[in-house]
């Protein structure tokens, strides 16, 4: 779950990571009274307009904007940002619309910095990664000069350990700008590791993390991704949660408790278990490229579902206008195959049957389900095997064309 | 899990742990611990080891269904920092001497099956199939497994595809292919 940079920072202060003062906005008036409120607080002309949008790359995208003429300058600028489509290199070219903004006060920068915290899975350890590149695209400084991307891991069990945060510091060539700010970096580096483990994030970062004029060290920006699945000891999340930034489909799904994602196919898949789902929209590739047949979703029902999320997973697809025939794959285990008929027909005779619809059914209650389909006395038809299944599906959709 | 792995490692030999979030451990006719569906197997000489469930009885109901036995199949899990991994279980598929072929599934998503090539290409004798699911995944997504996500260059299907081929390891075209293209390596 990705959070805005403004909520980041509210988290950051909690755990005693320097920020810059600021406020979030949702009006331009609110952005006019959160830059007058800064300016008399820092009695400093100058805030920034800051985009708030679950993507990076907002500032070349146009959504960061400096003022230095005071909260009119501001206000003129939140006009032109708010309500905007903010495109980035990580939005797609659709680009996202803001709708939150997050007025800041500037800072004198001396130079800046990289710093994130992530869990790097084939370590199993959580990783610290710094580079003196901040600001910059870091998967293209990892490309490009690797070398200037400094790491170290954590070990699980007696945490990060002092010289490691020093390895980073002075590694960064922090002691130049005098003891204070390296001590300044070395408890950031601690808060910020308590903060990731408490939190139970997968990643968090900061770019531009900033020595400023007078040394100090600021975090200028956040960005912290949680780990989904420890949502349950979180209940907290619900109120950071912006469903604005999420597709609507896919929302939907997570609230029924299935996994779902969006492709931009013609072929609708009911599938338990993620790789069997990912195999499936794979085989239906494979199959169907040279017709234009290609998956519209993935859709892992999982093991637990009961019959109404099966229901709703087929509803969900039923409903999407781009879909011109279905493919339920299921391989039962702890998944029953008559829990997934029964769902299938009842979204079938709810909804009614517009499309082709293809069943693979087997594992456990295999017989069961088939029986339940065939006295359904609805038009599915059934296939021997995945590869059958797909070719079904690119003949249904394809027409005369195979 | 970071922690348990952790703890593990550093006992390690006394305690395995399979998973989470995995099918578990089968040795059909002898032993089962988990939930896949027993009926499916059928006792024989092909190990299965896989990061997702669904796959591994796709796998073994090919298997079946050509009348080819399974010694035995575990799943690993599909998250990112898990118990057993592939070349732990591989190791001991390689000892096992009622193992005589290996099936092995993986999918996008960091760097175990590359590791998994690696450790083939040095220390196996016995022929290994694969299939990597995801080749169709949209890149930043996460495909139901957490651990499923397409985040650098080098973990896409088709990167591993590529070093698993080069490593000796047979990769199947489709997932419907797995145990025709594992019984094409072994007749050789």
């Amino acid at each position: 779950m990705k959070i805005h940079e403004y909520q980041g920072k509210q988290i950051f202060a909690r755990y005693g990571v320097p920020i810059p003062k600021g406020y979030p906005a949702f009006t331009v008036d609110e952005a006019e009274a959160m830059a007058k409120k800064l300016i008399a607080e820092t009695s400093s002309p100058v805030v920034v307009v800051k985009a708030q949008i679950h993507a990076g790359g907002r500032g070349k995208g146009g959504g960061v904007k400096v003022a230095k003429g005071g909260a009119t300058e501001a206000r003129d600028l939140a006009t032109r940002i708010l309500g905007m489509q903010l495109v980035t290199h990580q939005t797609g070219p659709s680009g996202q619309k803001v709708r939150r903004l997050y007025i800041e006060q500037g800072l004198d920068i001396e130079r800046e910095l990289y710093l994130s915290a992530l869990v790097d899975r084939d370590q199993r350890r959580v990783a610290f990664m710094a580079s003196t590149e901040g600001g910059m695209d870091i998967e293209k400084v990892a490309a490009d000069t690797p070398e200037k991307i400094l790491s170290v891991h954590a070990d699980p069990v007696v945490g990060l350990s002092p010289y490691q945060a020093r390895q980073l510091a002075y590694g960064l060539g922090l002691e130049k700008h005098g003891k204070e700010t390296v001590a300044q970096f070395l408890k950031l580096v601690g808060s910020l590791y308590t903060l990731f483990l408490k939190e139970d994030c997968s990643l968090v970062e900061i770019n531009p993390l900033i020595v400023t004029k007078s040394g100090g060290v600021v975090a200028l920006d956040s960005k912290i991704n949680f780990d989904d699945n420890a949502d349950f000891r979180h209940p907290d999340w619900n109120e950071l949660r912006d469903e604005d930034e999420e597709d609507r489909v896919e929302l939907e799904a997570k609230k029924a408790g299935l996994n779902y994602v969006s492709l931009d196919g013609n072929v609708g898949c009911l599938v338990n278990g993620a790789g069997l789902a990912m195999a499936t929209m794979d085989i239906i590739k494979h199959a169907g490229e040279k017709h234009g047949v290609s998956p519209a979703n993935f859709l892992d029902v999982g093991g637990g579902a009961n019959q109404e999320q099966v229901t709703k997973a087929f509803s969900m697809i039923l409903k999407s206008p781009k879909v011109k025939a279905i493919f339920v794959n299921i391989f039962g285990g702890i998944m029953k195959c008559d829990v997934i008929a029964n769902g299938v027909v009842m979204a079938a005779k709810e909804l009614g049957l517009k499309v082709p619809v293809i069943v693979r059914l087997e594992g456990t209650n295999v017989e069961l389900g088939r029986n339940i389909l065939t006295q359904s006395g609805l038009r599915i038809e059934a296939a021997t095997s995945m590869f059958d299944g797909a070719q079904k599906i690119v003949a249904a959709v394809a027409g005369g064309a195979r | 899990m970071i922690k348990v792995r952790r703890v593990l490692e550093s006992m390690k030999g006394c305690t395995r742990l399979i998973g989470p979030n995995c099918p578990g451990i089968i040795t059909p006719g002898e032993c089962k611990i988990g939930i896949m569906p027993g009926h499916i197997h059928k006792a024989g000489n092909i190990g299965v080891v896989s990061r997702s469930g669904t796959l591994t009885y796709e796998a073994v109901g090919q298997l079946t269904a050509l009348g080819v036995g399974q010694s035995t199949c575990v799943g690993i899990g599909g998250d990112p920092v898990a118990g057993m991994d592939f070349v732990d279980v591989l190791e001991l598929f390689q000892a096992d001497p009622d193992t005589h072929g290996v099936i092995l599934i993986g999918e996008i998503g960091g760097q175990a099956e590359a590791r998994a090539a690696d450790y083939i290409k040095a220390k196996m004798s016995k022929p290994v199939a694969g299939f990597i699911a995801g080749a169709t995944a949209p890149p930043g997504k996460r495909m139901g497994h957490a651990g499923a996500i397409i985040s650098g260059g080098n973990d896409t299907a088709a990167a591993k595809i590529a070093k698993l081929e080069s490593c000796g390891v047979k990769v199947a075209p489709t997932p419907s292919d797995m145990a025709t293209t594992l019984l094409s390596v072994m007749k050789k």
